[in-house]
């Protein structure tokens, strides 16, 4: 299998190469480098999109999920997919209007013109930070992880980690994010098609859907139900997973980028139409995957159920496919992380631009380096460092909502709640604070905080009208 | 005309929180349930993949009624 694992590496790296020749920007502008010269189609845009929200924690952790937690898995990941996509028609919109008027350059940036204080922006971008860099770290690291397991005589996991982070840096560095763009198109359309060979092949084990489901039911009922064998699964646990998912597409400073330099409206609409699909088409699989290892691997490590489910019980050449696509999933993600921050960077400084975009392409290195180092360090759970990752910027979405929504001069108190939010919701995750207060969890209790302060501030501090054109 | 698409909206809007607080009740998620198989399909399943797809459908509709006039382009 090395063979053609290698065989399948090159090929995926030689087109790399190619798309970042062909989208390679002499002249880097904020304009035409981190934002890509906006203008972007509804295929290229849905793709990237597409990519980018389904990472690593898609391929790996959501059969786990499906295999340890049960069915419930799809109303956690596909039905908040679902969601978000009507919230990102409704609210996508708006966002883009305000975008143009203000020359959005990122959301930390928008956030600090439209309240009017730097401290917004400095919320924005610190929460962007905080919670994306961990993110991006396990994912690296998982797949690090995943890949020394399937050849142990290679290179160690630290190896494979820079050479990933490596890839990332420089075709960033080089084409910027039509470079990024391009590429996550290249690895959404491996991702599925690698995601649909295997979970077909987990169906064709059973026979069909329906035999599937009566099998898991005689090893372990508790699988296809809610809250599932571990309890896990609670209408509280699902209902917070949801908004955090539902706020992605404003919280997530990659995904909003991708929102404001679609070309029209109507590819913008185009795009969230066919995410809502693709998200379906991309979760199911994970589903067989998963009730396949219910079946055969009930008691295995996440890492060895996904080495037999990806590599060991598929032809080799599925599975040299399937490496790759793994790599495909956490790079089309992390990198648009990484280039995220970059701009979000770039949005808050006000200098010449050239300098800017230089003194951002420094800290998109930086940010690399830093989550090469936390993946080489991170031992978390991945699905779940992924739902605290949304979970955290979802608690700045009411500020960055109320700003996009809102056309009447803000007070700095968003801002300052949202802050207030955060550092709470980072002392609950770190064990210096409860995690739950009565039988609510702390982070519904920091939701029905910041909704309170939107409230005062958009009813009680604002006596004249605020139009807000939903 | 912009009335009529606006009630529209409210409508598909309606909807749309309908189904979300529906998502969270023991209609789509019934505890420790399993039955009944529908379609071969387990019902938390079923009502989860259902309810997927009628917000896709929510927001296809959503989006051939709010074709706003000043628009960002």
């Amino acid at each position: 299998m090395l063979t053609k694992f290698i065989i399948a590496g090159t090929v995926y790296l030689a087109i790399l190469i190619f798309l970042v020749r062909i989208t390679r920007v002499k002249e880097k502008t904020t304009s035409n480098y981190l934002l890509g010269g906006g203008n972007v189609g509804f295929v290229i845009g849905l793709f990237t999109t597409a990519a980018t929200l389904f990472s690593a924690f898609t391929v790996i952790g959501m059969p786990d999920f499906f295999r340890t937690h049960g069915v419930g898995a799809w109303i956690f990941l596909a039905v908040s997919d679902a969601m978000m996509v009507y919230g990102l028609i409704r609210v996508g919109e708006l966002l883009r209007r305000k975008a143009r008027k203000l020359e959005f350059k990122g959301m930390s940036g928008l956030m600090a013109t439209t309240y009017k204080t730097k401290l917004a922006g400095y919320v924005a971008f610190g929460g962007a930070v905080v919670f994306l860099i961990p993110y991006i770290a396990v994912q690296i690291s998982g797949i690090s992880i995943f890949l020394n397991a399937a050849f142990p005589d290679a290179i160690p996991v630290w190896g494979w980690s820079v050479m990933i982070v490596a890839i990332m840096i420089l075709y960033s560095e080089t084409g910027g994010l039509r470079a990024i763009m391009y590429n996550d198109t290249l690895q959404g359309i491996l991702l599925f098609i690698m995601i649909w060979i295997v979970g077909y092949n987990c169906i064709n084990h059973f026979g069909s859907i329906e035999s599937m489901f009566k099998k898991v039911e005689t090893i372990n009922e508790e699988l296809l139900s809610v809250p599932g064998p571990k309890g896990l699964f609670t209408p509280q646990f699902l209902l917070i997973s949801a908004i955090a998912i539902i706020c992605l597409p404003f919280t997530q400073p990659q995904i909003s980028t991708r929102v404001v330099i679609m070309k029209s409206s109507s590819a913008l609409r185009k795009m969230a139409i066919g995410l809502g699909v693709v998200a379906i088409l991309i979760i199911l699989p994970t589903l067989f995957m998963g009730m396949y290892g219910a079946v055969l691997y009930p008691d295995a490590s996440t890492q060895d159920f996904i080495g037999h489910v990806l590599l060991h019980d598929q032809a080799s050449s599925v599975a040299a496919l399937g490496l790759v696509g793994l790599i495909a999933a956490a790079i089309s993600t992390s990198d648009s992380q990484i280039f995220a921050l970059g701009s979000e960077l770039r949005s808050l400084l006000s200098i010449d631009d050239k300098k800017a975009v230089s003194l951002t392409r420094l800290f998109i290195f930086i940010f690399g380096i830093l989550a090469l180092i936390f993946s080489i360090v991170s031992t978390e759970h991945l699905v779940l460092l992924a739902r605290t990752s949304f979970t955290g910027t979802a608690m700045m979405a009411p500020m960055i909502l109320v700003g996009i929504l809102s056309a009447k001069k803000l007070s700095k108190l968003m801002p300052i709640a949202t802050l207030i939010a955060l550092l709470v919701f980072i002392l609950a995750k770190l064990g210096v604070l409860p995690v739950k207060i009565g039988a609510l969890q702390i982070e519904l209790v920091l939701f029905i905080f910041l909704a309170i302060a939107v409230v005062v501030e958009t009813v009680v501090l604002k006596k004249t009208d605020v139009e807000t054109t939903l | 005309m912009k009335t009529k698409r606006n009630k529209l909206l409210v409508v598909i809007d309606v909807l749309a929180i309908l189904l979300f607080a529906t998502t969270f009740s023991p209609f789509v998620m019934p505890s420790g349930i399993v039955n009944p198989f529908i379609l071969g399909v387990c019902y938390t399943m079923f009502m989860g993949f259902l309810v997927s797809v009628l917000f896709v459908i929510l927001a296809f509709l959503v989006s051939l009624v709010n074709k706003e006039k000043e628009h960002a382009d």
